[in-house]
């Protein structure tokens, strides 16, 4: 099986490259079909690895070639696949296949077809690649690669100005955010010689080598990555204005895998932040803070893409959070739910975009219950995962998440992030249900004479279905909590590293002879002295009491906002203008997004701009260019001199060749030889 | 005086792929003369794929082997396996692009603005003369002794002398191949007049045995002995000629002009190739005691060689021209290969297996630039600057080839050309040629003027609605096999560099045992 | 160093070089004493042939002259070549048999191909 693993990534770039060469010509609409089927077989691969390494318990690794043989820096390009890889590799190709088979209806008729289905299943080799990398080198190129994937798909409708802007502000924000991943490679390198994963002298096995400060710095840049591709606060600017690509573009790229690129990143290499209490502190901080940012914009915006859009940012800032609490698997698992309800949200809202007409408006909606049934109630079931409603897949994920912060060693910060994801939670729901109500119930809003809604097609609707079923089961892989099927699969990938953890956290205690940092994590550190001979250890192990406590106050929280929504937008016992009235000022900075885009373009873009046309006009004009056009006007004459050598003359030639050689006999017979001496 | 003979039979088997390709072009002698015109074309063209390519299995199976035979004038080492690789690959590249030129001729602009014929090619002689040049360069790379080596180098030369001739109602044509067969027998009579004195002082003919002759007679003052450094250089002087390098390059840019596309392409590499395995039989074998003074004569030559063939590339306007210039200049790249060569060389000395790496890239971006070059042209027409306007509109995949070769040449990475210029400069920098690198970033980023250029005509110009020649399948097929190759090798480049590494490496072993 | 194994060697070529030289220098002056002297138009040219050495370029001689001088040098070659081997051949055995036969299989060859390619017929 270990052989077959590199045709995962290869058969959707195979059909990329076809549909690239001969989509124009020769393929024309049968490019969607070509591409849907290289990524279904690409799925079907992936179902049989997962299913391989679920049953051996082991790691899969694959040599493809050496890629950058230099002295000491020798990088190769293998294949790795453990029960994290495998998860994602699942993720990636279910949404991707769905995403293509519902791309082929809503596509239809569009003249740059071609050019859709050959990026995407691009992206999909990229993203494969990605998690399948062995090392950071390669990863970053693959990172790099899913982030140009990104821009030509949110560019896909190039000549709207709109688009284009968005697309280049996804690909500049981005640039910061790997500039960091770059610098985090490059130290890696300088501090560990090498920039492999795994083994004895890869890097996770070696992070104790290096001092604190730097394994700090390490984490800091690499995390800077992550927040770049996964949109957090201060970089998340850019995932909303994404949305000006293709709707399924969004669903595939801007919600289920490629924003998750971070988190997978940060999971992978928690053995560098697991050494690191500030970046892991930090980690929390941006992951809460976002979540509860996002979840306030998504309140009061009028674009149904931006609301899913917004919702992304705070799922997302979830996710962030459990990773910087250590809860990994949380982490993981939310990222797998969120991908089904979250993908399922955007092609809903795609097809409700579809069947309105292209119109993004949700205040240009509502009622459309009646005219598109299938749309609605996976919509609904998306929704209610994503608000956390038992026992829907988000329910699952994010209580665990809640959970694992509550109970983790980094404390008190751990329990205020819990809170503040709880009540994200609440406003979650809220969000999520004022969109069902707007668009689906109600009084309809449109004209009738101009629109007529009407449900999607057959190809659109049934990856509806298909997304439906997951959303609302994949969350019982995690039932019972902490220790369901999905956590039993996951587990060896984190569980070493959870014990070195807990013997990092004791010796952090014995230096800094701080007697008593937490109570839970100094029981949890000696838990995990205690156990680690049993091999049967997790330090996190909450109390029967408190997962269900906690089932029960996030399933409050959620069902509040639920409730809530019901009576603003359904029932309209609460006037919402009403209330934007009251809190005018929380309302204004929910509505501008915080203002950070106003903020960034005070502090940052004008000042470069000012700068730039600076440098251009003076120092580039004036200085570079003239030295340079005088370098090349001079070489230009010279090389004009010089051809004049070319007689046309054989004799001439001749005498050249033979003064050459007296030259040098000459030269060589006086300097090198016994013959004058 | 009894006459002493010892004629016993050598080991044939080493020489099978030689002999392939030798037996290869006698069948298409008696083809061309027997074959009905009809299937004259595809009939010959086959005969040369099938041989080229047996060729070309017979040395892989020969991998890995260090013998030698015909009482050591004849051998059969990892060098031979990987140079006469790189001439198979080059032979069939030509024979894949000079197909539509055979099949058309060379085509003419008629007054009321139509392509015609103007004259046929004789397609059984052009391939005849090609399997002889190919045949004359392969005996090269596996010569173990002077005169094999020297025969070698006039069989490939004297073909392609002819083949340059070969657009005979071109005046240029014929004038190229003029210019080019006197100078060359100019050139190969210095050749062979420093392999005398080299004979006259060491007394033998056999490569190995020059080298132990030499390491045994070292005066230990650090002179040389005059009579053996006159030889050597009258060596450099010829093999310099057969290779290009400024100032014995006279003769490049109006044969390269001159000739039919194809064969430019052709003799662009495989003389080439034959000259630097000429040069690694010679220099490095032979004469490797005397390393010291060779190296900086390589290294000088080679500096002068990329700084001329890159500056006045600059003011060429005819792309042939400009592409015989950026020939030179490569060569000159090449070349700092054999000057990185570290005395008493040990395998882990990167210069050689550098060079080898950078003829097998050479071939490919080479032959592709005048791939399309044929593609384009038409009599007398089609190789000028401005044929290549709008050629990104009217001809795209053909534009992205163009510009991948361009881009490979110029030495930009991720491809091929761009390894190549890497591993030179890597081989130079462990010799302690920090100035020789350094110039060869230079030399590149003023050869980047004259690349891009073609590159721009391509995609910023406006098509002028010229015709374009009959370009045949396989010609289009060739061009996009070479791209291929262009963009992927440089990927996959360390397994080549590892085997070029290895073979090398036992030449230079084999040469050291052999010295003592 | 080295001179001194071929110093010998270097000292007869000189000889033979002034040795040349004498005779060359000798014959002529030889000539000079001994000849008659009558110059004439005819006498003063370049080559004493016959034929006029200055003419316009236009005549042209069919390249059939130089394809048969051609196969007249290479079997002229062959007759070199074989000549010395027949001489040793019992030294030789089969294997200088076998070569032999592949260089005159091959010569052969080369003959039947001017052949059909026209180059024996005057037409």
């Amino acid at each position: 099986m270990a052989d077959l693993l590199f045709l995962i990534p290869l058969i959707p770039l195979v059909a990329s490259a076809v549909v690239l060469l001969f989509g124009r010509t020769v393929l024309g609409d049968r490019s969607a079909i070509l591409s849907t089927a290289a990524v279904a077989v690409s799925w079907l691969l992936s179902v049989v690895v997962a299913v391989d390494i679920y049953r051996s318990e082991e790691a899969i690794a694959q040599t493809l070639f050496r890629w950058i043989p230099s002295g000491d820096f020798d990088v190769r390009v293998n294949l790795y696949a453990d029960q994290l890889t495998a998860v994602m590799l699942l993720v990636v190709s279910t949404v991707g296949l769905l995403v293509h088979v519902y791309s082929i209806g809503y596509m239809r008729g569009d003249p740059g077809l071609y050019r859709f289905f050959a990026y995407l299943p691009l992206f999909v080799f990229s993203m494969l690649m990605l998690v399948l990398a062995d090392n950071f080198l390669v990863m970053y190129v693959f990172w790099e690669a899913v982030g140009l994937c990104s821009y030509l798909l949110i560019s896909y409708y190039f000549r709207r100005r709109s688009a284009n802007n968005a697309a280049k502000k996804a690909f500049i924000v981005n640039r910061v955010g790997d500039l960091g991943f770059g610098l985090g490679i490059m130290f890696v390198f300088w501090t560990f010689g090498t920039v492999n994963f795994f083994g004895e002298t890869g890097v996770f096995e070696r992070v104790g080598e290096a001092g604190s400060t730097t394994i700090t710095v390490i984490a800091l840049l690499l995390f800077l990555g992550a927040m770049g591709k996964s949109a957090q606060f201060p970089l998340h600017t850019w995932l909303p204005d994404a949305m000006e690509g293709p709707t399924p573009v969004s669903a595939l790229i801007h919600a289920a895998t490629m924003v998750t690129a971070g988190i997978y990143l940060v999971a992978r290499a928690q053995s560098i932040f697991l050494a690191s209490e500030t970046a892991m502190l930090i980690v929390a901080s941006i992951g809460a803070f976002t979540a509860f940012m996002a979840a306030t914009i998504a309140l009061t915006q009028n674009d149904i893409k931006r609301v899913v859009a917004y919702s992304t940012l705070s799922q997302l800032g979830y996710m962030t959070l459990a990773l910087g609490t250590g809860a990994w698997m949380a982490a993981i698992f939310h990222l797998v739910t969120h991908a089904f309800f979250k993908g399922l949200l955007f092609l809903g809202a795609g097809s409700v975009i579809h069947g309105m007409h292209d119109q993004q408006d949700i205040r240009a909606m509502g009622g459309l219950k009646k005219y598109m049934p299938v749309t609605y109630w996976t919509f609904l079931a998306a929704a209610l995962a994503n608000a956390g409603i038992i026992p829907l897949a988000g329910y699952w994920s994010k209580d665990e998440i809640i959970l694992g912060a509550w109970i983790s060693d980094y404390q008190p910060i751990g329990q205020i992030v819990s809170i503040v994801a709880i009540v994200s939670a609440f406003l979650t729901a809220l969000y999520m249900f004022r969109l069902v109500f707007v668009v689906f119930h109600g009084r309809e809003r449109f004209d009738p004479a101009v629109v007529h809604p009407h449900e999607s097609p057959r190809v659109m609707t049934l990856p509806l279905v298909a997304l439906a079923i997951p959303t609302v089961l994949i969350g019982f892989i995690g039932a019972p909590p902490e220790h369901g099927l999905y956590h039993r699969f996951v587990e060896p990938v984190f569980y070493d590293v959870e014990a070195e953890e807990a013997e990092a956290a004791t010796y952090v205690v014995a230096q800094e002879g701080d007697p008593a940092p937490a109570g839970e994590a100094a029981t949890a550190a000696d838990a995990a002295g205690g156990d680690h001979s049993d091999g049967a250890y997790l330090p996190h192990e909450p109390s029967t009491a408190q997962i269900v406590s906690f089932g029960v106050i996030s399933t409050v929280a959620a069902v509040g906002g639920l409730v809530l929504a019901w009576l603003i937008y359904f029932r309209g016992a609460i006037s919402p203008v009403e209330l934007g009235q009251r809190f005018r000022r929380l309302y204004d900075i929910s509505y501008h997004k915080w203002y950070f885009d106003e903020l960034y373009d005070g502090l940052i873009v004008r000042p470069l701009r000012s700068s730039a046309i600076f440098l251009w006009r003076v120092v580039d004009i004036d200085v570079i260019d003239a030295m340079v056009n005088g370098v090349a006007g001079g070489l230009a004459a010279v090389s004009q001199r010089l051809r004049q050598v070319q007689t046309g003359l054989v004799a001439n030639y001749a005498l050249a060749i033979a003064l050459g050689m007296v030259v040098l006999v000459g030269v060589y017979l006086t300097a090198f030889s016994s013959l004058f001496r | 005086m009894g006459l002493d003979l010892d004629l016993t039979a050598p080991d044939l088997t080493l020489a099978w792929p030689q002999l392939i390709v030798f037996v290869m072009t006698v069948v298409l002698l008696f083809a061309d003369a027997f074959v009905p015109k009809a299937q004259h074309f595809a009939t010959l063209t086959g005969i040369s794929l099938v041989g080229y390519i047996g060729a070309a299995f017979a040395l892989v199976t020969q991998s890995g082997q260090n013998a030698a035979t015909f009482d050591g004038a004849f051998r059969a080492d990892g060098l031979t396996v990987f140079l006469s690789l790189i001439i198979l690959v080059a032979a069939v590249a030509t024979v894949v692009i000079s197909a539509s030129y055979l099949q058309n001729g060379e085509q003419q602009l008629g007054s009321d603005g139509r392509l015609r014929i103007a004259n046929s090619v004789p397609a059984g002689e052009f391939y005849v003369l090609i399997g002889f040049s190919v045949f004359g360069a392969m005996l090269v790379a596996a010569a173990g002794n002077l005169i094999v080596l020297y025969i070698g180098i006039e069989l490939s030369a004297l073909a392609t002398y002819v083949l340059t001739a070969f657009a005979k109602r071109r005046l240029t044509s014929v004038e190229g191949a003029m210019k080019y067969f006197l100078l060359g027998l100019f050139a190969s009579a210095i050749l062979l007049y420093g392999m005398t004195w080299i004979y006259g002082v060491t007394g033998s003919m056999d490569l190995d045995r020059i080298a132990a002759h030499l390491a045994g007679t070292d005066a230990g003052d650090g002179f040389t002995d005059p009579a053996l450094l006159l030889g050597l250089l009258l060596l450099v002087v010829g093999i310099g000629f057969k290779m290009a390098a400024v100032p014995f390059h006279f003769w490049t840019p109006d044969a390269y002009d001159g000739a039919p596309t194809p064969v430019t392409a052709f003799m662009s590499v495989v003389p080439k190739a034959a000259a630097f395995a000429a040069a690694i039989r010679l220099f490095v074998q032979a004469l490797e005691p005397l390393s010291d003074q060779w190296t900086t004569l390589w290294a000088v030559l080679a500096l002068v060689t990329m700084v001329f063939g890159n500056v006045v590339a600059i003011a060429q306007r005819n792309v042939k021209r400009m592409l015989a210039y950026s020939s030179i200049a490569h060569t000159g790249y090449i070349m700092v290969g054999l000057a990185a060569y570290t005395s008493g060389g040990t395998i882990d000395d990167p210069s050689i297996s550098s060079l080898l790496f950078y003829i097998l890239a050479y071939t490919f971006m080479n032959i592709g630039a005048f791939a399309v070059i044929t593609y384009l042209q038409q009599r007398g027409v089609g190789m000028m600057l401005e044929d290549f306007n709008g050629l990104a509109s009217t001809r795209p995949l053909i534009a992205v080839a163009m510009t991948l070769f361009m881009a490979s040449l110029m030495g930009v990475p991720p491809l091929l050309g761009f390894y190549a210029k890497y591993y030179v400069i890597v081989a130079a920098i462990d010799a302690d040629l920090l100035w020789l690198a350094v110039t060869i970033v230079v030399a590149s980023a003023v050869s980047a003027f004259f690349y891009l250029r073609i590159v721009a005509v391509m995609y910023f110009n406006q098509p002028d609605g010229r015709p374009l020649a009959l370009p045949t399948r396989l010609l289009s097929g060739g061009i996009g096999v070479l791209a291929v190759a262009t963009l992927l090798l440089g990927l996959f480049s360390s397994p080549i560099i590892d085997l070029a590494d290895q073979w090398s490496g036992a030449l230079t072993v084999l040469g050291r045992t052999a010295g003592q | 160093m080295n001179t001194q194994l071929y110093g010998s060697d270097w000292v007869v070529i000189g000889i033979l070089i002034l040795a040349a030289a004498a005779l060359g220098y000798a014959l002529l002056t030889l000539n000079q004493i001994i000849a008659p002297s009558k110059p004439s138009a005819a006498k003063a040219a370049p080559y004493e042939s016959g034929v006029p050495e200055v003419v316009a370029t236009k005549p042209r001689f069919t390249p059939r002259f130089y394809v048969v001088a051609m196969l007249f040098v290479v079997f002229d070659i062959e007759a070199i070549f074989i000549f010395p081997w027949a001489v040793v051949f019992d030294g030789l055995g089969l294997y200088g048999f076998l070569a032999m036969l592949a260089f005159m299989f091959l010569l052969f060859d080369g003959f039947i191909y001017a052949w059909k390619k026209g180059a024996l017929e005057w037409a």
